[in-house]
């Protein structure tokens, strides 16, 4: 009897979320930041992949240093006039069809994606030319993303997703700081310089591709979830 | 509302996905035919009982060639509905 009172309460709690959610906006809105985080995940790395190499013939650090942290918040600069278009043009779309829970997960996820993902990691790298406070901010917005809609939504799958989706960093950052630990420890001398800076550009690029994942993996529970709702 | 007074507008599972689809706004018949993934046949009995019953009302807008009806949910609908719930609400928690 209890587990039936139970059942009818989540059929009409999910029907209510149906009602108000719009899976298949949600779906182009998260392939298409995907997309434009793949497309800038690229030409960033190249960026710094032509700053890493740089690095090495000029011997000049804090010109290498000024010189990227210049490019990369150039590119960032601009890189805010698509994924604002991306927020209006979506939020347009919301607004005309669902009011409710929709609307407000959109704004939620916007402001995050804006500010979390764009805004900070520009002044990140502006202040302290740091690469991986700059990614890893990208990276935290996409688990946020995914969290919030995951919850929202009751969508066990994408919320499950989302702590795996966090943990997978910082557990590959542990391992690159015991790495890093026992290279100034031990080792410090001998290890080479190029291999230092592969190792860098490699964990750099990672960071930077894997928000277009998250962004992936969102667009794709979303597309998976509508197929079963019909929507 | 108790378990032997369910008004009949609530008795089948399909009259009471359509209030929970139209409880928080207004749907047309094709967007509540997605959200609850039934037949157009079997929706729109169920969507004329309930107009009987006087849980909802429908609106048919016209708009160039296009028809298109609106269903929202009437004061008493909203009434019994929210009574429904806190009665499944009340007989976990007891």
């Amino acid at each position: 009897m209890d587990s039936n009172i139970r059942s009818d309460l989540t059929f009409i709690k999910s029907i209510m979320i149906k009602s108000e959610f719009s899976h298949k906006i949600f779906r182009n809105f998260f392939f298409s930041l995907s997309l434009y985080s793949f497309i800038s995940g690229v030409i960033l790395s190249i960026i710094r992949l032509y700053v890493y190499s740089d690095r090495f013939q000029s011997g000049n650090l804090l010109r290498d240093v000024l010189m990227n942290t210049l490019a990369e918040c150039g590119f960032k600069l601009i890189m805010l006039i698509p994924i604002l278009t991306l927020v209006f043009v979506f939020r347009k779309k919301v607004a005309s069809k669902n009011q409710g829970i929709s609307l407000w997960i959109f704004d939620i996820a916007s402001f995050v994606i804006i500010f979390c993902g764009s805004l900070l990691p520009f002044t990140a790298v502006a202040v302290s030319a740091s690469y991986e406070v700059a990614d890893l901010f990208s990276v935290m917005t996409a688990a946020v993303c995914m969290l919030l809609c995951g919850v929202m939504t009751d969508n066990r799958e994408l919320k499950n997703c989302s702590y795996i989706y966090l943990i997978l960093p910082m557990a590959v950052l542990f391992i690159f700081g015991i790495i890093h630990l026992y290279n100034q420890f031990y080792d410090a001398v001998n290890v080479s310089g190029k291999f230092v800076m592969c190792f860098g550009y490699i964990k750099a690029f990672s960071y930077v591709m894997y928000p277009s994942i998250g962004y992936g993996l969102i667009a794709l529970s979303m597309h998976r979830k509508g197929k079963c709702n019909g929507l | 509302m108790d378990y032997n007074s369910i008004p009949d507008a609530l008795q089948t599972r399909l009259r009471i996905s359509i209030l929970s689809a139209i409880y928080n706004g207004e749907k047309d018949f094709n967007t509540l035919k997605e959200i609850l993934g039934v037949t157009d046949g079997n929706l729109s009995i169920q969507l004329m009982k309930l107009e009987q019953f006087g849980c909802l009302s429908s609106t048919r807008l016209v708009s160039g060639k296009k028809h298109r009806t609106v269903y929202s949910i009437s004061d008493y609908g909203r009434r019994i509905f929210s009574d429904y719930v806190e009665l499944l609400r009340k007989s976990i928690e007891d």
